[in-house]
């Protein structure tokens, strides 16, 4: 049994552990331009369709629908930032009531129109919710979602204080709001203000729907994700992890508050009542169950509970124990099933599409496309201010690293030179790893000098020397494991094609375009590792010595000038280091400097040109590899004294 | 000078209230890092155990002490239904048991909603008269024999449980399981055993929280959110993770909502206002609260 | 005292390494051989490992290793980073890891453990020191001594004993008894941490890695130490990068490369062999 285990650990046929908490739901693979993926619009567009049709007599159901599609808004909004950023917010409630108010009462105060009611709840909203996100984003999961519910809680309780601006506990009413009877629809009958208002609140969450759409298949929503698998890797491959966070949090804020809008059009009152603790968890709760990380699952889960309420039965039996159902259904969904209906249904579509393939099927995916070769491999991005002249690439002098009292790094001196491979030893614990991170700039350095180019790189984050051509590799893989192949490459370039916020949400044609450009060069690098007919799968699922070339070829992504790889062939067989070798070889051989940490001594003398050993965080030997073996210092940091 | 003994008095046993709920906060992420938004809801539990056997005849001692062995296992069963399920994680980055204890807790106030119902009961308190003194009165301000148990009670409590937490091998294995799971594996401590004792601790502490309060506050459905929502504030207030740190909390929120509560005029209203903002600023200036270590924020 | 270091160009003299009880190293006790049956006797092999085979994720890291240690003896695992070395251990002592698959046998004082926990492992008598120490930084260093023992805190005068041994095999411990162990410098941290695995009163001492960021003069005295544990009779399966000084304290030896056994043997012999640098330097 356990045998079978390892030997699909070979082939890389075993999935990564099932889905816990937090983590992405699995994409379904679609061929390019295959049409069934618009199918759940589709069906959300006719079953809207149908429901004001059928229901235009009954006025119950009108407001439930209503109440299920703004609803819905809310929970995508709560979903980029659970769902695709991996934060959980306890107190998003609070920007319903902010919309509210600011666009039902504020905006009309100041003379807007009240239909336009919904930009300064969108504005409003998103301000508060950057607001917060500069309190709380430095901070750890937990502790994150400490502050958010401290918000969440605070919103309401100046609600309720303020009583002559704001109403008190009792609210405020609407005096302008929205004369929902002109939305086409809405007909002429005896609700036609609330079914017209339904049609309002469903032409939203269509408009909801699109820039969603757009923002999870662009660069945005890339690296919201990434940075949800995995911020470290995210910082260094380029992503200013502060800012998307900080755009996460104000979008996701944003359409709670146009849905907070919608709702003081339903109800002609904002009041704090709808924006408590109990009822962000409840958005969670929607998510979760719909489906978080999916489109579906948020307006899945807000059309069942809105509509699942309108039952008789439902209603009946949960009116008065509603924290009973929502605590259960949270209880099982995160514990036994978190990745939600539409999660799970995934998973079923794409265990059937295997099958389907191991029959002898369908083709599995369309071939990879060819590229040109110039976007085939690794490129070097000059810049201007770049000292090409000396050669050097890295030069590091007096660079020390203290954690308290222990040095890690001592005064060492290093340079590398421009085209070359070069190799860095030394026994455990000797300051390596230490070394390649004060270099990408994850930690700060006590006190040296780092130059890339001969530009200092100090003070620079992780993402901005990868603006300046450094790129690296992880020891323990930091792959984002629920990405595709090819999605891990692109966000390597994340800083080359870039496209700002706005064109991403809406999908403007230079932003198609640079999608397009971006995709074939993260095509190219994939063939150019040997990954290109994988590139659709995930990249969880690659053989081990896959998942390394994967993260080189993201590291190339960037152009970068340097490329540092941290312990690349560990955990790997005698074979795969040769193919490994040869590949680093064209690495070099494309113009990219390589500084590479290795243990694997046949790799290291086999492959650099030059070899700098550390020992206690110093350099003690630097030069060709048949001198460095045989140094008797080098013989002895590795050994042991033998005199000791 | 009646508002100052009134700030006093309501500032202590407030205080006492709030920090005895966050003892049971402590406990369990002293062990886990994990916050138990369970906990009010144990304590409503509690208390409604003790007043169902009150009325079925047994004094107010003995309904206690079967409540404090009642919650042992409530505490337990919250642990296998909300934390257990969750396999093995790291607490700090993934953060689903919050949305499974703060799931429960919903759970069990609709549970006894349906089953006791919402109404208010009363408890006898443990004692009312020591040596037939009931009542004090200092400038005007009332002070109950309860009362004098409540702090008192808190004080020996924390006493205690500092104690645990530093002198007996089980508090060791707290501070080992907390701080480093693996190793405290290879001392031979049962790491998943220790997370559920650490459970039934918080229920015990919750009954015994439950049975000193009720006589002020009576044992309703909403004192388990409200007192749930503000000793969580104070455990962070305090740090989590420190005995210590939950009693100063408790205080300074008892004391902060008192002296909101006398200065001004809407009396309920500004007090959470000035509780959450007090929170949110120190959450962003010092998160790790008064007296918890400095290893909150990330690299 | 000085034996020459092996040539570049692979001339090299015999040498018979020096006992290092002999050279009056600070380490009492007898020689070893005299308290116990020579090799030629059969011993209880106290652990036994049968083609074990470790992943982690879909990385393989060991690949189907055997060994075994007797009772009384002092094994050593040598090879460089990466070759597997502290994932044997953590497997043996049952640590469980995320991703982590095991297939094989493991059977320790006769019974199977390779499905057991570390906790019921540990309470079998093993007890393991960590790489990199992982002593309780928050926690003093009484309390970790006392941690140590938790598998035995019931027996309370024995518990105080064993704190006694401690203080006088380690008395820079006794000095700092009340300091948090994080304040500990990096020599003294290791000393602690081999004084609580000796507080479980084990029948198998696991050491992984005891020269791990320690600088030479900190690692001959920790060495020393180990000696002398030796010398007391404790069986030990150390696990160490640097070879010459486990070569020195141990009866046998495995030699392990990326996640194989590459070679093994008399520790004696093997610390004269030139295939050690190789499995550490490349050929």
């Amino acid at each position: 049994m356990a045998k079978a285990e390892t030997e699909a650990r070979d082939t890389g046929e075993v999935e990564e552990v099932p889905g816990q908490f937090g983590q992405g739901v699995l994409p379904i693979y679609r061929r390019p331009g295959e049409l069934i993926r618009f199918l759940p619009v589709l069906l959300l567009v006719l079953f809207i369709l149908w429901f004001g049709h059928s229901q235009a007599d009954s006025r119950k159901w009108i407001d439930l629908g209503t109440e299920a599609c703004y609803l819905a808004i809310a929970a995508m909004g709560v979903n980029i930032l659970l769902g695709y950023t991996g934060i959980l917010s306890l107190g998003h409630a609070a920007f319903f009531v902010i919309g509210g108010y600011a666009g039902a009462i504020f905006s009309p105060a100041i003379g807007l129109p009240p239909w336009t009611g919904f930009l300064l709840a969108f504005v409003g909203a998103a301000a508060m919710g950057a607001l917060l996100a500069v309190m709380c984003s430095h901070l750890r999961g937990f502790y994150i979602s400490v502050v958010t519910f401290a918000f969440g809680a605070l919103i309401p309780a100046i609600v309720v204080v303020a009583k002559d601006q704001l109403g008190g506990p009792a609210g405020r009413s609407v005096d302008h709001f929205v004369d929902t009877s002109k939305v086409p629809g809405a007909g002429h009958g005896p609700f036609s203000l609330q079914l017209g208002l339904f049609y309002l609140c469903a032409i939203f969450l269509l408009v909801t729907v699109f820039l969603c759409w757009n923002l999870v298949r662009s660069r945005w929503g890339r690296a919201y994700m990434a940075i949800r698998e995995s911020e470290v890797a995210a910082r260094v491959s380029g992503v200013n992890a502060y800012l998307y966070k900080v755009t996460s949090f104000a979008l996701s804020a944003g359409f709670v508050g146009v849905a907070g809008w919608l709702g003081a059009q339903r109800f002609v009152l904002v009041s704090s009542q709808v924006g408590g603790p109990d009822q962000s968890f409840r958005y969670v709760i929607t998510v979760v169950v719909g489906g978080m990380g999916t489109l579906a699952g948020p307006i899945l889960g807000a059309f069942g509970f809105s509509l699942g309420f309108g039952i008789t039965w439902v209603q009946n039996t949960f009116r008065d124990y509603q924290g009973l159902l929502f605590g259960t259904l949270g209880l099982l969904a995160v514990a036994t099933a978190p990745e939600g209906t539409v999660g799970n249904l995934r998973r079923y579509v794409r265990a059937y599409n295997l099958r389907r393939v191991k029959k002898g099927g369908a083709v599995k995916q369309a071939p990879p496309p060819t590229v040109a070769p110039e976007l085939s491999r690794p490129a070097v991005r000059v810049r201007d201010d770049a000292d090409a002249g000396n050669g050097e690439v890295l030069r590091v002098s007096g660079l020390t690293k203290r954690f308290g009292g222990v040095a890690a790094l001592s005064e060492l001196d290093l340079v590398v030179r421009r085209g070359t491979v070069h190799a860095l030893i030394g026994p455990n614990g000797s300051g390596k790893t230490t070394f390649i991170n004060v270099v990408t700039g994850l930690y700060k350095p006590t006190s040296g000098r780092i130059e890339l180019d001969g530009v200092s790189l100090e003070g620079l984050s992780p993402a901005a020397r990868s603006g300046r051509g450094l790129a690296r590799t992880f020891q323990n893989l930091q792959l984002w494991r629920r990405m595709t192949v090819l999605d891990n490459v692109m966000v390597g370039a994340h800083g080359r094609y870039r496209v700002g916020l706005l064109r991403s949400l809406l999908s403007t044609p230079k932003s198609i375009r640079t999608e397009r450009q971006a995709r074939e060069r993260a095509w190219g690098l994939l063939h150019f590792v040997g990954l290109a007919d994988k590139g659709r799968d995930l990249a969880g699922t690659l053989p081990f010595p896959d998942m390394r070339r994967l993260e080189i070829a993201r590291a190339l992504a960037s152009d970068p000038e340097l490329l540092l790889l941290d312990e690349p062939a560990a955990g790997m067989q005698v074979s795969e280091i040769h193919d490994l070798a040869e590949l680093i070889r064209q690495v070099r051989d494309a113009g990219v400097t390589v500084l590479l940490i290795e243990h694997h001594m046949d790799l290291v003398m086999g492959l650099s040109d030059t070899v700098s050993v550390l020992d206690y965080g110093q350099k003690i030997a630097d030069g060709s590899p048949a001198d460095v073996r045989n140094d008797r210092r080098v013989v002895a940091a590795y050994l042991g004294e033998e005199n000791a | 000078m009646t508002d100052f003994v009134q700030i006093l008095v309501s500032g202590l046993t407030v205080g006492s209230v709030i920090a005895l709920v966050a003892f049971g906060y402590n406990i369990v992420f002293a062990a886990t890092r994990i916050v138990n938004f369970a906990q009010g809801s144990m304590l409503v539990v509690a208390g409604y155990i003790a007043f169902s056997v009150t009325r079925a005849g047994v004094p107010i001692w003995g309904a206690f002490l079967i409540s404090i062995l009642a919650s042992l296992g409530v505490g337990v069963l919250v642990e296998i239904v909300a934390i257990k399920p969750l396999g093995r994680f790291d607490p700090s980055t993934n953060v689903g048991w919050i949305l499974t204890t703060f799931g429960v807790s919903l759970i069990a106030v609709d549970l006894i909603k349906k089953t006791v119902g919402a109404e208010a009961r009363p408890l006898a308190p443990l004692a009312s008269s020591i040596f037939g003194w009931k009542v004090a009165r200092i400038s005007g301000v009332a002070i109950t024999v309860p009362d004098v148990i409540l702090v008192v009670a808190t004080i020996l409590i924390v006493i205690g449980l500092e104690q645990l937490q530093t002198r007996t091998a089980l508090g060791r294995a707290f501070r080992a399981v907390s701080e480093d799971r693996q190793t405290a594996g290879l001392m031979g401590i049962n790491t998943e055993l220790t997370v559920m004792i650490t459970f039934a601790l918080a229920g015990a502490l919750a009954a015994i929280g439950a049975v000193l309060i009720a006589p002020r506050l009576f044992v309703k459905l909403d004192l388990g959110v409200n007192l749930g929502v503000q000793a969580f504030i104070a455990a962070v207030l305090g740090g989590l993770g420190s005995t210590r740190g939950a009693i100063v909390g408790g205080y300074v929120i008892g004391f902060t909502t008192a002296i909101v509560s006398t200065i001004t005029s809407e009396g309920g209203s500004w007090g959470p206002v000035v509780v959450f903002v007090v929170f949110l600023a120190v959450l962003v200036a010092r998160p790790e609260g008064i007296f918890g270590s400095p290893a909150v924020e990330k690299v | 005292m000085s034996a020459p270091h092996p040539s570049g160009d692979g001339e090299h003299r015999p040498r018979r390494p020096r006992p290092l009880r002999a050279a009056g190293h600070g380490v009492q006790a007898a020689p070893r051989g005299t308290l116990k049956p020579t090799t030629n006797g059969k011993k209880e092999k106290l652990l036994k490992v049968e083609d074990l085979r470790v992943f982690y994720g879909a990385a393989r890291a060991l690949n189907g290793i055997s060994f075994h240690v007797a009772e009384g003896e002092v094994v050593t695992i040598i090879g460089s980073n990466g070759a597997g070395k502290s994932t044997t251990l953590k497997t043996v002592s049952g640590v469980s890891e995320l991703l982590k698959t095991v297939s094989g046998q493991i059977t320790f004082a006769g019974e199977r453990i390779e499905k057991q926990s570390s906790h019921h492992i540990a309470r079998m008598g093993m007890a393991h020191v960590p790489e990199g120490r992982r002593v309780f930084a928050q926690s003093s260093v009484e309390d970790n001594l006392l941690l140590g023992a938790y598998r035995r805190r019931r027996q309370r005068s024995a518990v105080s004993d064993g704190l006694e041994n401690v203080y006088e095999r380690f008395p820079v411990l006794k000095e700092r008894r009340s300091q948090p162990a994080g304040y500990l410098s990096g020599g003294e941290q290791q000393m602690l941490a081999i004084g609580r695995g000796l507080m479980a009163s084990p029948k198998f001492l696991l050491l992984d890695e005891p020269s791990l960021g320690l600088a030479p003069i900190l690692v001959s005295q920790v060495f020393d130490i180990i000696a002398g544990l030796a010398a007391d009779g404790t069986t030990i399966l150390l696990v160490e990068q640097l070879a010459h000084q486990a070569l020195r304290v141990a009866d046998r030896a495995y030699v392990l490369e990326t996640g194989e056994i590459s070679g093994g043997g008399d520790a004696a012999t093997m610390a004269a062999d030139p295939h050690v640098r190789d499995a550490y330097l490349g050929a």
